[in-house]
């Protein structure tokens, strides 16, 4: 479904990304496990057209989307949710869930996904009339996951869900990310440490300065699954 | 008591037209990010667009000189984002860069008016004549009309903003441009877009106001720095704090002539501002950061 071949990415001079590929074929739960400052984000904003990839070629669903800009994949069902949640602070609950529905696509089914949200997440439909400025960070993570499910998506790129969650929120944050792969959604999923999601994830990858590299899930070395 | 009634009554139509120049400034520098110094010389262009359409050569009546002013004034603020603003945004430093080039633009705009124009001072008439006696004051009809199509024009911005699909979209752009662009919102668009939503506002402003202030190719700038005392006065980038603060300003600017004289009322202005400042640094209503 997706397949990312030696892409190269940049921050002005500074080389992130080293020939980093990957694939993920539909219906899979993959894992990228990585430590701070290793790529890992600039690999899931690359894909997904936040950032330009200036070498190597990203094709999704059969076709070439390396020059796409985030809308353009957006259109396409491939969608990111950010680390940092990215909400809009000064609106809503329920206006960040609905502007997750903006494009054409997403917006034809969002009454049917603003219910299926609320359903996984009821504490969002108490809270929906609440500015997101006022969240907690576990409420946080939900809207912006439920923003990226709005979107109505076929591919869900999903950075670090347990940044900032106390541990029992992480686990079920996790837990539900599963439950949406199990439901057919096709996940690529990035977290620093491999314990965390091992029993989740059907791949797993590696990504250390910069390298993407296959990994089994039981022998990745032990530095990079421990290092914080 | 009457005294009273017609400084409150001057004050509040001022206070509308304002709001509409500095909610227009607030918008686009909210979502789009820019410090739009030609913002007054937009609001001339109005002026003379109105006097081009009426007295000058056409002979419309000024409501119409409004209607058609509005599609011309749309086209002309994309045009302008497009092709001087955008080029820059991949740069460093572009908000800075912004800031002389719009200036820039202020004083082509300017010196444009002139040549096209004239340097002599352009009248237009309103389009109703007459007074009419609210609370035992007389005020002239045209003032009593001026309020209420400025209130008008910020209402339906307001409803656009508030309640439609689009209008989500540009506040989603003033609050995080990386989380619009991730739910698929085209923020280049919406960029030109409220340029050419400001320049609309600012213009209509000039056009209302051309009846009571004449026409001249500097004239935007008192109107401007106003606005942009509003502005900051209500929060940058917060609409209904520039809508707060036009009213506030524009009451105490009516009482401030009355008692004080006009010259008086920048200063007083101003000093407002900085005790607003030091209690709220981001305004009255600023919550908006990078």
């Amino acid at each position: 479904m997706l397949e990312v071949k030696n892409i190269n990415a940049f921050y002005g001079d500074f080389h992130v990304l080293h020939d980093a590929s990957l694939t993920v074929s539909k219906g899979e739960l993959v894992g990228v496990v990585g430590a701070n400052g290793h790529g890992k984000s600039t690999l899931l904003k690359t894909i997904c057209g936040l950032m330009p990839a200036r070498y190597g070629a990203i094709s999704y669903q059969g076709q070439d989307v390396t020059r796409l800009k985030a809308p353009g994949l957006v259109g396409r069902g491939l969608v990111y949710v950010a680390e940092d949640r990215r909400l809009f602070p000064d609106m809503t609950v329920k206006e960040n869930l609905n502007l997750g529905a903006f494009q054409a696509r997403g917006w034809k089914h969002r009454a049917r996904n603003l219910e299926r949200v609320y359903h996984l997440y009821p504490r969002l439909k108490e809270r929906q009339s609440q500015l997101c400025r006022t969240l907690s960070g576990g409420e946080a993570q939900m809207v912006a996951l439920g923003r990226g499910l709005m979107s109505e998506p076929d591919f869900l790129a999903i950075d670090e869900p347990s940044l900032g969650l106390a541990p029992n929120l992480t686990a079920t944050m996790l837990k539900t990310v599963k439950e949406l792969n199990d439901d057919g959604l096709t996940i690529l999923l990035v977290e620093q440490s491999l314990s965390l999601i091992t029993e989740f994830v059907d791949r797993i990858y590696t990504i250390e300065e910069g390298v993407v590299r296959v990994a089994s899930k039981d022998a990745v070395p032990e530095p990079l699954a421990q290092e914080r | 008591m009457q005294q009273f009634m017609e400084i409150l009554l001057g004050g509040l139509s001022q206070g509308a037209v304002y709001c509409v120049i500095a909610v227009g400034l607030s918008l686009v520098y909210g979502a789009a990010r820019i410090l739009n110094f030609a913002h007054g010389s937009l609001y001339t262009i109005g002026g003379y667009i109105a006097w081009t359409m009426t007295s000058g050569y056409l002979g419309l009546p000024i409501w119409a000189a409004m209607l058609v002013a509005i599609p011309i004034l749309f086209v002309l603020g994309v045009g302008l984002e497009r092709m001087i603003i955008r080029p820059m945004r991949a740069r460093e430093n572009w908000k800075i860069n912004t800031i002389m080039v719009t200036l820039g633009l202020a004083f082509a705009l300017d010196n444009l008016s002139q040549i096209v124009f004239g340097p002599s001072a352009k009248t237009v008439a309103p389009f109703v004549d007459g007074t009419i006696e609210l609370f035992g004051v007389t005020i002239s009809l045209y003032k009593f009309w001026m309020f209420w199509i400025a209130l008008a024009l910020v209402a339906v911005l307001e409803f656009f903003l508030s309640a439609t699909r689009f209008g989500h979209a540009v506040r989603a752009v003033s609050q995080d441009i990386q989380g619009a662009n991730q739910v698929g919102i085209e923020v280049n668009h919406v960029f030109a877009f409220t340029f050419g939503l400001s320049v609309v506002l600012t213009g209509l402003a000039g056009i209302l106001l051309a009846p009571v202030f004449l026409v001249s190719p500097l004239g935007g700038w008192a109107p401007f720095l106003k606005a942009f005392v509003i502005v900051v006065f209500g929060g940058l980038g917060s609409t209904r704090g520039a809508f707060v603060a036009a009213f506030v300003l524009g009451l105490m600017e009516s009482f401030i002539v009355f008692y004080l004289g006009a010259p008086w009322t920048m200063p007083i202005w101003l000093l407002m501002l900085l005790c607003v400042l030091m209690v709220r640094p981001k305004g009255l209503f600023g919550v908006w950061e990078n």
